[in-house]
């Protein structure tokens, strides 16, 4: 039996986080991995009937999203550099098949994962959050965000390095602590 | 268990690696150092799957970033954040999923019927057969539950409502978290770490895994924050928190330790769905205690179809409703009227008025929106096919006009600029999908505020291809009228399809 569109929309809903997240395995540039999650939710979208109830949902979706990544990499080919075919092809893969066995699990590790994350922002100085609300948010180059904080791009770049490394210290050690 | 893939340890990510990753996100990567990342991504599964954690944890930044939109801009940069920059035009905003939230409420409806088949053909379904199990029946040696079902220790809940008649039954979430129910209790699993109180007692014992835990009532939503907590909701859908040891959370707003706190229950609960003339209560939706921090406090009835919203706590929302034929009823109090006659047929109108108490203006941050639908017994959640009205009213967005028809709606959003004299702005805003998009190309819309007209047969033109989530397509500014709208306005809207009669609807 097909799915109804309520049960469809639950399932694309709840499968919004990963399936952003497995994108930006393999878009690096976060306005086309918007874009991507965009075709893809519109793609999966029109093609309801083609989903097989009882598998994994978000396995389907991230097979739609990496078709949508070839697309847009064939489009942009020769305007920028970016990792190769063979490597998308291995990174998508790997992550599609470990998706379709083990589902439940990576979906608990990731919320885990999530919640630490948000946990951890809590714990960021003003000063660090706003930096990388501009950068993750306003979309704001480092040159940009570097303009409000009278910083060079240079120096933002290396700012949100050491942000990053908060949070991950942040997140492994909230990960440990509930693993305990 | 073997050390599962995708999520590696990420901490002590070899320095070569994690300064190559740097480069690559922040695009100041070399040729060479392309070529080495690639070798090192081919020739290591270990290596793939640090690089898959690095790239999750960034586009979990991007995506938590950007909840709650945008509205925790400070006083002082809200020059920048011009009502031309709400959300609707961001990307962020798009990646937000917001136009996915309205959907989650009927999604609930349906899967809550899917799921009591399941548990009613027999027996505990097997973990293959339910993806989504969110959460195991740990304890019911002596529950009692609706409808004669059985349901044996160990059952895997996926999502569904769970009607205890008598008895106490305990669920341990996948999160970790343990609630044990008291009957009579209805409850609703919502995901692995939360779940919808309708009614009755509940008491969870959440552990530091689960943080985060919600409950979320007819009247709110209690976040806890590692502790233990009861809540109950009574027959008239009013709910109390009682905090035994820790703190929890309301949306931002905090309860303490020992503290008690009641929500009072809010306009239009209870509303009998079909009801063709809707009625509303007029005791205000009253939340105290809230920080200044912006956040959302939700509230909704799935089985009415209504939904009010508040932001930034301590606002009353007295709201009295017109149905189709009967007087009005005002008071200094009322916010919203709304009628709905003229909705019949193939143009849409819709008309209502505003009297803003002056406490809902006065604070940065405030707004207040609500969803009433027509009373056709639909939910006004988008893709349904019935109309719905919403008004949003902030110091920035004054009102917005939705109209649902098909399986689509349209949003129009009034708004001023910051002073409270001076021009102000009428946004034409579409939560878009394929169908929203083919059905309003080429419709023409009318537009009025406080009887004057402000778009005039505008043809609604979209692009070639929809875009899903909320689109504005289209902004006016008005001059010289926005102090109109401080504390009084009236809105009428009115759609006709493409190729439609060309006579201009009559509005207010």
């Amino acid at each position: 039996m097909p799915l109804t569109h309520d049960e469809f929309v639950a399932l694309l809903t709840a499968a919004q986080r990963r399936l952003y997240a497995f994108i930006c395995t393999l878009v690096v540039d976060r306005s086309d991995a918007d874009e991507v999650l965009q075709e893809t939710n519109l793609t999966l979208w029109q093609q309801i009937e083609r989903f097989e109830p009882g598998t994994d949902f978000l396995a389907w979706a991230c097979r739609v999203a990496h078709f949508k990544v070839l697309k847009l990499r064939d489009s942009r080919q020769r305007q920028r550099v970016q990792l190769d075919d063979a490597v998308i092809e291995l990174l998508a893969t790997e992550a599609i098949e470990e998706q379709r066995l083990h589902g439940q699990l990576q979906a608990e590790r990731y919320e885990q994962r999530r919640l630490a994350l948000v946990a951890c922002l809590e714990e960021l100085s003003e000063r660090n959050r706003s930096a990388l609300t501009l950068h993750y948010q306003g979309g704001l180059s480092l040159a940009a965000i570097g303009v409000q904080f009278g910083r060079t791009a240079n120096a933002v770049a290396q700012l949100l390095h050491r942000i990053r490394s908060i949070l991950r210290g942040c997140v492994e050690r909230r990960l440990a602590e509930t693993s305990t | 268990m073997p050390n599962p893939p995708l999520n590696p340890p990420s901490a002590d990510l070899p320095a070569e690696l994690w300064s190559l990753l740097s480069a690559l996100v922040d695009g100041t990567m070399s040729a060479a150092e392309y070529a080495r990342l690639e070798n090192l991504l081919r020739s290591d599964r270990a290596v793939r799957d640090a690089y898959r954690g690095f790239m999750q944890m960034e586009s979990m930044l991007a995506w938590e970033l950007v909840h709650p939109p945008a509205d925790a801009a400070s006083p002082g940069d809200r020059s920048k954040q011009t009502p031309a920059s709400w959300p609707s035009a961001t990307a962020a905003w798009r990646r937000s999923a917001a136009w996915l939230v309205p959907l989650v409420a009927a999604a609930a409806t349906t899967m809550a019927l899917v799921v009591v088949a399941v548990l009613r053909s027999g027996g505990p379904p097997s973990a293959g057969s339910l993806p989504d199990a969110y959460a195991l029946l740990s304890d019911a040696a002596d529950a009692e539950w609706a409808d004669g079902l059985e349901l044996e220790q160990g059952t895997a809940i996926a999502s569904g409502p769970l009607r205890l008649v008598a008895g106490s039954a305990q669920l341990r979430f996948a999160s970790g978290a343990f609630v044990t129910l008291s009957g009579p209790a209805e409850i609703e699993v919502l995901d692995g770490n939360s779940l919808f109180l309708r009614s009755g007692r509940i008491i969870p014992y959440v552990p530091k895994s689960a943080r985060g835990f919600t409950v979320v009532s007819p009247t709110g939503e209690v976040i806890d924050l590692g502790t233990e907590f009861a809540v109950s909701v009574d027959a008239d859908g009013r709910t109390d928190v009682h905090v035994i040891s820790g703190d929890v959370q309301l949306a931002r707003g905090r309860v303490a330790e020992g503290t008690f706190l009641t929500m009072k229950q809010g306009f239009g609960g209870r509303v009998a769905a079909a009801a063709a003339a809707p009625e509303f209560t007029d005791t205000p939706l009253v939340f105290d205690d809230f920080s200044s921090d912006p956040s959302t406090l939700h509230w909704q009835d799935i089985d009415a179809g209504r939904v009010a919203t508040i932001r930034d706590g301590q606002m009353a929302i007295p709201v009295e409703h017109r149905g189709r034929g009967t007087d009005k009823q005002r008071s200094s109090r009322i916010v919203l009227e709304h009628d709905f006659s003229a909705m019949k047929g193939r143009r849409t109108a819709i008309s209502f008025r505003g009297v803003l108490p002056a406490a809902g203006i006065a604070g940065a941050n405030r707004w207040l929106a609500c969803v009433i639908d027509d009373g056709s017994g639909e939910p006004p959640l988008a893709m349904e096919p019935e109309a719905v009205l919403a008004a949003l009213i902030s110091p920035h967005f004054q009102a917005a006009a939705r109209i649902d028809g098909g399986s689509h709606r349209q949003t129009r959003v009034f708004s001023r600029d910051e002073d409270a004299i001076g021009p102000y702005q009428v946004f034409m805003t579409i939560d878009d999908t394929p169908a929203a998009h083919a059905a309003y190309s080429g419709t023409v819309a009318d537009v009025t505020v406080n009887g004057q007209s402000v778009i005039r047969r505008e043809r609604i033109e979209l692009p070639a291809r929809p875009r899903i989530g909320l689109q504005t397509y289209s902004s006016h500014t008005v001059r010289g009228r926005g102090e109109a709208l401080v504390d009084n306005f009236s809105v009428s809207v009115s759609v006709e399809p493409a190729g439609a009669a060309t006579a201009v609807p009559q509005v207010q």
